[in-house]
């Protein structure tokens, strides 16, 4: 029997809550998969008196029979997705065994998020109110087919096309007359955070990355066995947009 | 709405946030899309610049960001606040074909005299429900229906029947308006504070 996907959106501008709304309605779902965005959009989820705000993780996390997955439209700061992870770990919550990432989702740089301060910074009192989490540089670099994907930390040429990109990102900041060694991210300095967010990679290379659109269709294509084989018998699977609309 | 086209262009995410945005961000085909939930909040809120149009920058819009510890969860930064705006929330749900909707934080509602909702907007003398091409440049006045608030703490309502008269003819306005079922409000910030309907 094929399975369909319901939707969840926010319909304003963000923040309608809807890490809580996944929360709730988790249960009666197989998969909560996440589509687009990044660390710009944050979800509190609240329960049993514990507090939990998440990035880029889905909410559907907090259900031990739930899939999650980060889907290709996704950008991913392994920073960020760090300090995530600690904090659902810290709380008892092990995230290793229902996450699934998808190869083609899209790093977010450390000089994506220098090149975000630089934009806004250079937009003076144009500036569109950006969260400055390197969502807008990240996203540039997809369409310009110069990103870098999860998929490429698998692969030898890793270390080479980041010092590439890198040297082109400090060119640009340069033309807006920013050093980036005058530019602080996450409170400390660019080159700090630098090494910090290079070794954060080896901690995402311990997650499960896939061709998520071939477990999604799958899972979808043969729902009923798929699930009454894998799962509980649920027939649908949820994709929700974490983010802002 | 911060679709990067259809949201007010360029205060928007460099990313499509509409339901469409689904097939190419994850790989689904359109023919495998089933129900779109759509989540508003009772009000309005906005973190950063951008077009707002039923923005509150008075103490009714304090008192909204107090009770409903309006700042960022990214940011930290207060978010600015206001009534709903309909013309809005009805142009996000014709762009994702939203199937029912899901009202969140209704409890910040309670203990206002009155609660407004935007229904259209005045440009040049003129009423209409199209949001503007350039929301940030367009002189809009907002024409408001109000209705009578309440006092009634909700979070310990657990049935619709349950809840005020006042709060149910609001969530009915917006059923009419919108065309589409109101299913669950949320009263509260943990999961039991959730009426299904």
């Amino acid at each position: 029997m094929e399975a369909k996907t319901d939707v969840l959106l926010g319909l304003q501008w963000g923040d309608e809550g809807k890490g809580k709304i996944v929360d709730v309605l988790t249960p009666a779902y197989d998969i909560v998969a996440r589509f687009q965005g990044g660390p710009n959009a944050g979800h509190t989820i609240e329960f049993e008196n514990k507090k939990f705000v998440l990035h880029t993780i889905p909410s559907g996390i907090f259900n031990p029979k739930t899939v999650n997955v980060i889907g290709n439209g996704v950008l991913i700061d392994p920073f960020v997705f760090d300090k995530e992870l600690n904090s659902l770990e810290t709380s008892g919550i092990n995230i290793h065994e229902n996450l699934l990432i998808s190869r083609k989702a899209h790093l977010i740089l450390p000089t994506h998020r220098l090149l975000d301060a630089v934009y806004e910074k250079a937009k003076g009192r144009d500036k569109i109110g950006s969260t400055l989490k390197g969502i807008g540089p990240a996203y540039t670099d997809k369409t310009a087919r110069k990103g870098l994907r999860i998929g490429d930390l698998e692969l030898p040429y890793f270390v080479q096309r980041y010092q590439k990109i890198r040297h082109q990102h400090l060119k640009l900041a340069s033309l807006y007359h920013t050093d980036y060694k005058g530019v602080e991210i996450e409170k400390m300095s660019f080159e700090k955070y630098e090494n910090l967010w290079l070794e954060k990679l080896a901690v995402l290379q311990q997650f499960k990355k896939t061709d998520s659109e071939y477990f999604l269709n799958r899972a979808l294509n043969n729902g009923k066995k798929f699930w009454l084989k894998e799962h509980r018998g649920q027939c649908w699977t949820w994709i929700s947009a974490h983010i802002l609309l | 709405m911060l679709d990067v086209d259809f949201g007010a262009y360029p205060f928007v995410t460099s990313s499509n946030t509409i339901s469409a945005g689904v097939c190419s961000g994850l790989g689904i085909p359109p023919g495998k899309v089933g129900r779109v939930l759509g989540i508003f909040k009772a009000y309005c809120t906005r973190v950063g610049s951008g077009p707002f149009p039923t923005e509150l920058c008075d103490k009714t819009g304090e008192k909204l960001r107090e009770k409903g510890h309006e700042f960022g969860a990214t940011t930290g930064r207060p978010r600015r606040c206001g009534w709903l705006d309909l013309p809005a929330l009805k142009y996000a749900i014709m762009l994702n074909g939203v199937s029912e909707l899901k009202m969140m934080k209704t409890d910040v509602l309670s203990g206002f005299h009155e609660v407004k909702v935007g229904t259209g907007y005045k440009i040049n003398n003129e009423i209409t429900e199209i949001v503007p091409f350039d929301s940030e440049k367009t002189k809009t006045e907002v024409v408001y229906k109000t209705f009578e608030g309440w006092d009634d703490k909700l979070e310990q309502i657990q049935k619709y029947d349950d809840l005020p008269h006042q709060l149910k003819d609001y969530i009915r306005f917006i059923e009419t308006e919108t065309g589409i079922p109101i299913r669950l409000v949320s009263v509260g910030p943990d999961r039991k504070e959730t009426i299904f309907r």
